[in-house]
């Protein structure tokens, strides 16, 4: 019950603060009357409303699903969950760069704890692992945060945007390194993605849902973020656009070829992950070359906004396949579509949304990504887009290939919880699968509403006039 | 996204007929595997054939592509309730392959969509602009499983249930011919590439169709073979309507294979319900026993060798109108062989003696005869091969000149004749041949081979020990910062 009490006050604190946001196109709080650049400050533009909605949404299908299938043992995991939701809200909500690493880190804590907290062994291998990487990522960004800081002496974001033009460019040059570094690491960025297969394999598939749709989004976000609004990469440095096309393409058809070599479930989802962190690459990329830059943003926020959703369907529907199996590995599915047919058809219609059949979601911001991308740097990443989209249906294929074999063992009871909430996780899973099939259809819309968000970071003195008119 | 429809006119339109009907009458035949899985993908099977042709932009047409493939992953692992095998693994891996090359074929066409529709920023259904026509023409040459490229056909078809494979049979090529009609224009240097494609591979297919001893493969083959007669008309000229003579004579091509082809299908659906295989060595004799079986496949064979006053020879007749001379004459040879192989086919089936192991054929659950649904069809399908063969011109778009001039009857006997007398002389060895050829399939063990120990490879460095991870991953990010500091 309290679980649900949190998921109600989550989602009319966004609602809220969704609705004041789009009357008054932004909010900035000055945490104890002190104003920037003094004090801190938490801004609310169009674009951090769109991942607070995504944190929400994340978080409420993590509670309903949770509340149907965890075990009454994992009583830790409700506690960590809130303080990564806290922690991530945070991403999205800091206006200056001490708090940005504050929230960051602490992300980190809450993801480490939920990672090791389900397996003995392999959970603390894998959360050791994940802690080394989060530690070596923070220290980047404090060094960032440093080069920064001796540049421009300010920390909040929209102060630094106004000093970088005369920040010298090996400086410059070396922070957008260390944040595309230390980021990268978060969200999976090839090859400092080694920490993501055996964690989302050791957390299970529903913290993974919530690791991989909710919070890789939120770092993605935060280096947009600072790319364009503080560094103000479309103006000072268009010629990163290549770079971050570039690196989105390694992406796509590395993580794509390591799902495809993979032989178990969650870890194949693992590495999808790692292969849609390039599209979204792909995205911003084309708007950080200046030229594109609305159709860009609009292309990747659409895809963070469909991949949070599909991923999502994708873990929980999944999970349920392997618990009906009661094996993780593909080869071990034998019998889980009969067994539980309505995940089979929420993980089928999720994963041809995610390899982007058309009209399924997937397939719209896949052509929004492909379309701007192909202005900016010509047919070689439609072609990677392509390339991914055929390997990505091969390895989905087998899982439908294994899944619906006949035989295999029967695998656990899928609901060890009982009571009023038993159909919950199989209605979390079904309607997000149902969801992938239907965001396709009203993609325009979408696209619409996502369009005030996509302003606000295409248009980089927005944010600086919001923060500053604040002050 | 766009989606916007248009009912289509001329031969367009027959094609449509052709397939609302045909989805029609496959679907009700798949009634008698008793498994409502293949009926309801075979229904929505027959719906993306549809919604290709009355598609107007090019998304509901890749929509349709991709109805098509994932509704037929379906037919192709769901197994007959009436025929005694299991579950086979030969099946799931075939429709694992079928889903491969499709999607390697939908990616191409999204690539060229793309493309297309940033030069034009519209997506409607027209001529693709040149940058896109090089990625089209690999998509087609995939979507109508052009030789070496037919390994997913040919596993696809075989291992479906029999009735399943009617109504495969029927669309996913010529949704690719209807495509590249309405789409490609490929011509480096003004020559007409796709369509001497075509009618080499028209040869080729039939070359192999004569050594296969499976019914099924060997109508797989020859499915190949005759888009490869479509593709010759489709690919004679830059395609602007539907008017155009050479789209005209392929789609024409197309309506009339539709049903003819079917209808063997049917035939040989109907014969494996009897005898429970598809193995040509081991039928034999079947003449007495399904009389109207025989006839219809007779009337089949017919059609697809081109007799005259078979639906067949019509458009062939067309086909040779527009072709160029070189693909012409590859075509008449490739009818030399269809109608050798098609008499081998007739024999092997109904006529012969049949051999001593046949006599036992594998149980059947009673059902000597088949259902009404394949009768009703059979009769129709073969009605209507023969009506169009009398009178081509009641088929919508489709020119009424003269089919039956002395020198193109003459030009179009010729190579029955030759079919024929190649039959008399080489009977014997075409038939005790059958035991020596084995299937291969070379680019799907070229994919294995290529892919192998690279992913092995790959899978070997994530398996790394979490010091040697984070080595790399602390490296990386160093030399990542280092670069873009150089860069200055």
């Amino acid at each position: 019950m309290a679980a649900l009490a949190s998921g109600a006050a989550h989602l009319a604190a966004v609602t809220i603060t969704t609705a004041r946001v789009g009357e008054t196109g932004g909010l900035t709080y000055s945490l104890g009357g002190w104003v920037p650049p003094v004090g801190i400050v938490l801004v609310a533009d169009a674009l951090s409303v769109v991942f607070l909605v995504i944190i929400a949404i994340g978080h409420v299908s993590f509670l309903l699903h949770g509340m149907a299938e965890e075990k009454r043992s994992r009583k830790g995991i409700w506690i960590l969950t809130e303080i990564l939701v806290a922690a991530l809200s945070g991403i999205a909500l800091a206006g200056d760069l001490f708090n940005l690493f504050v929230f960051v880190e602490l992300a980190s804590i809450a993801s480490v704890g939920l990672i090791a907290h389900k397996q003995q062994a392999r959970g603390a291998g894998a959360g050791f692992v994940y802690l080394v990487f989060a530690s070596i990522s923070g220290s980047f960004l404090l060094i960032a945060v440093l080069l920064l800081y001796s540049a421009t002496g300010v920390l909040t974001i929209a102060e630094i945007a106004a000093g970088v033009a005369v920040m010298p460019r090996t400086a410059y040059l070396a922070t957008i390194g260390l944040l595309l570094a230390s980021f990268g690491m978060k969200f999976g960025l090839i090859p400092l993605h080694f920490w993501q297969a055996p964690s989302y394999h050791a957390a299970g598939s529903s913290v993974s849902a919530l690791l991989s749709g909710t919070a890789m989004k939120l770092y993605v976000y935060a280096v947009v973020r600072l790319l364009f609004h503080m560094m103000r990469v479309p103006v000072h440095l268009p010629e990163a656009a290549l770079l971050i096309t570039a690196l989105g393409c390694v992406n796509i058809i590395g993580g794509h070829l390591l799902g495809l070599a993979e032989r178990d479930l969650k870890r194949l989802l693992a590495y999808s992950s790692v292969a849609h962190a390039g599209y979204i690459l792909l995205g911003f990329g084309a708007a950080a070359s200046g030229r594109m830059v609305a159709a860009g943003v609009t292309a990747g926020l659409l895809h963070v906004v469909f991949h949070a959703v599909m991923k999502s369907a994708l873990f929980y529907s999944g999970r349920r396949l392997i618990v009906a199996a009661d094996s993780s590995a593909i080869a071990g599915l034998r019998g889980s579509a009969r067994r539980d047919r309505i995940a089979f058809c929420a993980f089928f219609l999720a994963s041809l949304a995610i390899v982007g059949v058309p009209p399924a979601s997937g397939f719209v911001s896949k052509w929004r990504v492909a379309q701007s991308s192909a202005a900016v740097a010509g047919v070689w990443p439609v072609v990677v887009v392509a390339a991914g989209t055929v390997i990505s249906m091969v390895y989905y294929a087998r899982v439908f290939h294994s899944s619906l074999r006949e035989g295999g063992s029967a695998g656990r009871d899928a609901r060890p919880a009982g009571g009023p909430w038993r159909h919950a996780g199989l209605l979390t899973a079904a309607t997000l699968g149902l969801a992938t099939l239907a965001l396709g259809f009203v993609g325009s819309n979408v696209e619409e509403i996502l369009g005030p968000a996509a302003r606000a970071l295409a248009e980089l003195d927005r944010y600086v006039l919001l923060v500053r008119g604040g002050m | 996204m766009p989606f916007a429809f248009a009912l289509p006119s001329g031969v367009n339109a027959a094609l449509l007929a052709a397939f609302a009907g045909l989805g029609v009458f496959a679907s009700a035949a798949t009634v008698h595997e008793r498994s409502w899985g293949i009926t309801a993908a075979a229904l929505v099977h027959s719906a993306g054939g549809v919604l290709a042709i009355i598609a107007a932009d090019m998304i509901t047409l890749l929509i349709a592509w991709e109805l098509l493939t994932f509704s037929a992953y379906f037919i192709i692992r769901t197994r007959s309730r009436r025929l005694p095998t299991a579950a086979s693994p030969r099946a799931e891996r075939a429709g694992v392959w079928y889903i491969a090359a499709q999607i390697s074929a939908a990616a191409l066409f999204f690539i060229a969509i793309v493309l297309h529709g940033m030069r034009t920023g519209s997506v409607m259904i027209t001529v693709l602009q040149p940058q896109a026509q090089g990625f089209m023409f690999l998509a087609i040459l995939i979507k109508t499983a052009m030789m070496p490229l037919h390994g997913w056909l040919v596993g696809g078809y075989t291992e479906a249930s029999p009735t399943g494979s009617i109504i495969l049979s029927v669309y996913a090529t010529k949704v690719g011919v209807y495509t590249a009609a309405r789409l490609l224009a490929v011509s480096p240097g003004s020559f007409p590439l796709l369509s001497y494609t075509g009618a080499v591979v028209a040869v080729v297919a039939v070359a192999n169709a004569l050594l296969q001893r499976s019914a099924r493969r060997l109508l797989s083959y020859h499915i190949i073979s005759q888009v490869g007669y479509m593709l010759v008309g489709v690919g004679v000229v830059s395609v602007a309507s539907n008017r155009d003579p050479g789209a005209v004579a392929g789609l024409f091509h197309a309506v009339n294979h539709i049903i003819y082809k079917a209808l063997l299908f049917m035939t040989v659906a109907a014969v494996m319900h009897r005898v429970g295989h598809d193995d040509l060595r081991a039928m034999g004799g079947l003449r007495r026993a399904m009389p109207l079986t025989f006839v219809c496949a007779v009337i089949g064979a017919a059609a697809i060798s081109g007799v005259p006053y078979t639906s067949g020879y019509a458009s062939k007749e067309l086909l040779k109108q527009v072709a160029d001379p070189v693909p012409g004459y590859l075509l008449a040879l490739a009818s030399a062989g269809t109608t050798l192989s098609f008499i081998k086919f007739i024999y092997l089936i109904f006529m012969r003696r049949p051999p001593v192991a046949a006599d036992q054929p594998a149980r059947m659950r009673h059902q000597p005869r088949s259902t009404p649904p394949i009768r009703i069809a059979m009769v129709t399908l073969a009605a209507l091969s023969i009506l169009i063969g009398t009178v081509p011109h009641i088929v919508p778009g489709v020119p009424a000149i003269d089919y039956y001039a002395p020198s193109a009857l003459l030009m179009g006997v010729l190579p029955l004749v030759l079919g024929a007398g190649i039959w008399a002389i080489a009977r014997k060895r075409i038939v005790t041949g059958l035991d020596r050829h084995a299937p291969r399939a070379p680019i799907r063990s070229a994919v294995l081979v290529v892919t192998r120990s690279p992913l092995r490879l790959l899978r070997a460095t994530h398996r790394l020990n979490p010091q040697l991870s984070v080595g790399i991953a602390v490296s990386a990010a160093v030399i990542l910062t280092f670069l873009l500091v150089l860069f200055a």
